[in-house]
Order: structure tokens, then sequence, then C-alpha cells
């Protein structure tokens, strides 16, 4: 019991990085309205500079193609992007959560991280061209689908969390019967505890099963298999990185990609008010492929502030990890990554119920030139 | 590695992190603006009656209304009309946006008068009057308003020139009158935005943020 103290110290430090993350996110939350810095002012300043421009572009375009006009259209896009940041705020805070409670090498941040922004431009032109080309829908009807799609975000949301949580217990559980002498049977009855959690890959339960030192996940990895990802533009983007996380802090690897995959969903899901506006309006003109070009370059722009966000995060638990590793004891320390995982995954939970109340709670309080709740121009 | 300057690293990353998500709620920028121009209206004794104020939409909004206007089958004028007396019921419970005070004091509007709608150039125009619910005299008055969005979504903003500075019809005052005018750009102080973020929750205080990123129009007679 002599590491006893020293890694209560240790689990301080992770408690503060958690403290933090709970307190942004309750500050994302609460703060709808305000909290604004200094920076902050600047920031938003910006941002609404960049929308004027950017529909000023579009304008001008429309009227005038030519290809200055195109370079300051791709230019502001991408620039709005930067400054949209992760377009949805919830985005961030589930990305930083993730990674931090998590763990991940920062190859896998920065494939997190840019998949997640992609599949957010995606989902924007997806969306538009589907409703308003597809079903000709009006624009205003398309827009205000955006709502929907927000709540769908934030439904994954929580199922990330719970997720993570159910796999943080079962690793809980696990290294519990570790102790015993029989772990290695009892282990095998232990993974349906985390079937909800499945939403995997394939390819990646193959490629993973194989190695050698979880049995466990193999199994689970198989039954859980068969899911399929609505996404493969996101399927292969983790797994090149996991392997580089081989620390004896980092959750396993083949759950990791699961969650990971259903975090980029999650984040990815809700597409920026901004884009679909843009898109929308484009296809209005009847220029689409001006929407989709612009769209894309927007989430150029995002990815470069997620993933910068992504590995401060990746390297802010490394550093964590660090002092916790030079405070306790190997044994101990397995205990702390879960312990942590679940209160992450509690956090992202937590988070998603939240805004999916919000959601409903916010609907009618938009100010709609027209009607009121629900329809029209939604959004944070 | 030396342990004091990983220390220093790792914390002022964490403070990093933590910035960039308390940046946050910053998601919550507009996502389309109106450009305004008010014209006082007074009557005979020369008390202000009304404020008459016509609001420009941005061309994506003009947009996605226009289209809405093109698939109605009533035809232009009616579709325009009828768009007119939607958003007049829309904005009817939120006090047509508008907050006015004379010498400190709230001045108390009525429902809104005429309203009508104009597609200019691509532009969807509506003109509303927000009449007082009694005239008040201009004499030795200091006179102020705001036109916004409580929750920001949409900015209202003084018709400019491209540099900002305001165009002659951003705010007009009867030619009889002895009175000096000026727009106030918004000078948002965070701590209040701070303080009226946390009042929202409790439903309490009037709302918002936009009002902290609102023009201030001045008129002294």
């Amino acid at each position: 019991m002599k590491g006893a103290h020293k890694s209560s110290s240790a689990a301080l430090w992770w408690l503060s990085l958690l403290a933090l993350g709970v307190a942004a996110i309750a500050w994302l939350v609460g703060a709808g309205d305000g909290g604004l810095g200094a920076v902050g002012r600047w920031v938003f300043t910006t941002q609404r500079d960049l929308h004027h421009a950017l529909t000023d572009a579009v304008t001008s375009l429309d009227r005038a193609p030519s290809l200055p006009a195109w370079w300051t259209l791709l230019a502001l896009s991408f620039g709005y992007g930067v400054f949209h940041a992760a377009g949805p705020g919830h985005g961030k805070a589930v990305l930083s959560t993730y990674l931090v409670s998590q763990g991940g090498a920062w190859r896998q941040a920065l494939a997190l991280s840019c998949a997640a922004a992609l599949l957010q431009g995606l989902v924007a032109v997806l969306l538009v061209l589907a409703l308003v080309e597809g079903l000709g829908w009006m624009t205003r009807e398309a827009l205000g689908s955006v709502a929907w799609v927000e709540r769908l975000s934030f439904a994954l949301v929580t199922l990330l969390g719970l997720g993570l949580c159910l796999r943080a217990c079962r690793d809980l559980l696990r290294l519990r019967r570790s102790s015993a002498p029989a772990a290695a049977s009892v282990l095998a009855s232990a993974p349906p505890l985390g079937q909800p959690v499945a939403t995997g890959h394939g390819r990646v339960g193959d490629a993973f099963g194989a190695r050698p030192p979880e049995p466990v996940f193999t199994s689970f990895a198989a039954v859980t298999a068969a899911t399929t990802t609505p996404s493969p533009s996101v399927g292969h983007a983790p797994g090149v990185a996991c392997c580089s996380g081989h620390h004896h802090l980092t959750p396993q690897a083949i759950e990791g990609r699961r969650s990971a995959l259903l975090a980029v969903l999650a984040i990815g899901a809700r597409p920026c008010s901004g884009a679909v506006l843009l898109m929308g309006v484009t296809a209005l003109l009847g220029r689409p492929w001006m929407g989709v070009v612009a769209v894309l370059c927007m989430s150029l722009g995002t990815a470069l502030t997620v993933s910068t966000l992504g590995l401060a995060s990746v390297l802010a638990r490394g550093w964590a990890e660090r002092r916790l590793a030079a405070a306790s004891s190997p044994r101990r320390l397995a205990w702390v990554a879960p312990l942590v995982a679940l209160a992450g995954g509690v956090v992202i939970a937590a988070l998603g119920v939240m805004l999916s109340l919000q959601v409903d709670e916010g609907a009618g309080s938009l100010p709609l030139l027209m009607r009121p709740a629900g329809t029209g121009l939604t959004g944070p | 590695m030396n342990k004091g300057n990983a220390g220093r690293g790792g914390w002022s990353l964490l403070v990093a992190l933590g910035a960039a998500l308390i940046a946050s709620p910053l998601q919550a920028h507009p996502h389309g603006w109106v450009d305004l121009s008010v014209r006082l209206e007074v009557d005979d004794r020369q008390r202000l009656t009304a404020l008459r104020q016509a609001w420009r939409m941005d061309p994506f909004y003009s947009l996605v209304l226009l289209e809405e206007i093109a698939a109605s089958d009533q035809g232009m004028e009616a579709a325009l009309d009828r768009l007119g007396s939607e958003i007049a019921e829309t904005l009817a419970p939120q006090g047509f946006f508008t907050e006015a005070s004379r010498n400190g004091a709230p001045l108390s509007f009525a429902h809104v008068t005429d309203t009508s709608v104009l597609n200019r150039d691509g532009r969807i125009v509506l003109h509303l009057r927000l009449p007082l619910a009694e005239p008040v005299p201009l004499d030795n008055a200091r006179l102020t308003y705001r036109v916004f969005d409580p929750s920001y979504y949409i900015e209202v903003v003084h018709e400019a020139d491209d540099d900002g500075v305001p165009l002659a019809n951003a705010l007009v005052v009867p030619d009889g009158l002895d009175c000096v005018h000026r727009i106030l750009a918004p000078d948002p102080d965070p701590a209040q935005i701070q303080a009226a973020a946390e009042l929202d929750r409790d439903d309490r205080a009037a709302p918002g943020l936009g009002r902290f990123f609102a023009e201030t129009g001045v008129v002294e007679c």
C-alpha cells in the first residue's frame, strides 16, 4: 500500500483535468448566450465579418463569375471554417473530453478531428442536395431540418457516453477479476455487457481480433463485427494511429476504434448551420457546385481548428500520464485509466442528455422572422 | 526531462485547452442580418408618435424568402403581403425587437400599424410603423433606442457604407426639430454579457446577448 498516497495525489491531476472538462461543458451548455472574454469578442466579430463577406462573395460570384471571385469565396469559406471551429460547439467538448479521458495517439486525434470535420461538411451538402434537389423541399424547410439532424447527433453523443461508461465498467470488472486466479475463464462472460455500445466496423474487428493480449475483445468483436458503419470515409481513419498509442494507460485498441468511429459520427453528424445555409443558397441560385466546393473548403478550415484542439487534448493527457506514471505503481495505474475513462463517459453522456433537452426548450425561442419553433434558420 | 519545465508546459497546455473550450459559446454568432433604417414620426405638436422602421434582410435570407414567395400561387403582391403579416405576428410578442427610452425612462409601444414588404433588388425590405403607446414631447429630451434580436441569431445594424459609417437614411429626424442625432456602435463589456447570460437562465432578466451587440440610436433635442 505504499503507493496509495502517491497514486491518490496523481489521481488529483486527472480529476482536475476532468473538472476542467466539466467546467468547460457547463459553460458551453449553460452559457449559450454569454461567456465572452476579450479574445472571444475578437473571434466573435471576426466570425460575423466573415459571414457578411461570405454572403457578399456568393452574391457577387453569382452576378459576375470570375477567377478572383472564386478565390475570394474559397478563401472566405476556409476562414469561416477555421473560426467556426468545431461547427457545433458541442463537437469540441465531446472531442476533447473523449481524447483526454479515453486516450489515443496524436495520429488518432488528427484522424478523428479531420474525419469529423469533413463528415460535417458532407452532411450539409448531402442534406441540401437530398431534400431540396431530390425531394423538392423548400430551402427553408431544408434549413429547418437541421434541428432534426441535431437531435440525432445529440442522441449519438449520449450513446457514445453510455458506451464509454459500459466499456470502462467492463474494464474495471475485468481488472477486479484478474487479481483472482481464474481470471481468464471468467473474462469470457463479460462481453455482453458492452453489446449495446457496438457501432463497429467489420474490418476493424478482424484486423485487431488477432492481437495477442486481448482474447476478450476478440470474441466481443466477433459478435459485433457485423454492425455496419454508415460512413466509409471515416472507417479507416483512426486505425492507422492506434497502434502507436500503445501505452500502459491506453484503453484497448479495438474498442477504441469502435468508439472513435461513434465519436466521429456524434461530432460530425450535425452540420454547421452556416454550411447548410450556404449550400441551400447556392442551390437556390442554381449553382449547387459552388456550394459543394465552398462547404468543403469550410470543412478544411474546421478540420484545422478541430485537429489543433485534438492534438492539445492528446498532449494534455500525455502530460498527465507521465506525471502519474512517475508517481504510482503500475498496478495502481491500471485502475486509474478505466476510472478516468468512466468519468469521461459520464461527462459525455451527460452532455448528450443536456443537449437533447436543450433542443426542445430552445426551439420556440429562436427569433425567426417567420414561423416560430422548429422551422427556419435554427442552430446555435 | 526537467520536471519544472514539463509542469509549466503541461499547465499552459491545460489553460489553452480550457480557453479553446470556453470559446464554445461563441458559436452563438448571428446567422443573418438586417440593415435597419429608422425615421422618427412626430405630430403637429412636435411630439414623438412612432418609430418608422425599414428592415432590409440580408441577401441569403432574402433568397430563401423569395423562393417561398415565388412558389406561392397567389401572386407576388399577395405573397409579399402575407409575408408581412406573418412577420408581424412573429415579432409582436417580442416587441418588434425594439427598446426605447426617453431621458432614461423606458417608452412603451402599441401594436405595429402598417407593415409592408417589398422586393428591392433581390433584398426583402420590411417596412413597419411602431407607434408609441402615447406621444411624448421631444423638447429637452434625450431619446435612445435599440433594435435587436435578443438571441442575436439575427444581427440588426443601421444602414452603413462599406467602412461602417452610417448612411443618411439610417436615422432620420424630421426637419422641423432642433435635434442632433448619432448612432453609437455597440461596446459589449464581457462582464456585463456574462451577467446577462446568468440572469437568462432564470428567465427573469430581459433576454440576451443581442442587446450588448446592438447599436444605439441617440436623438438629443
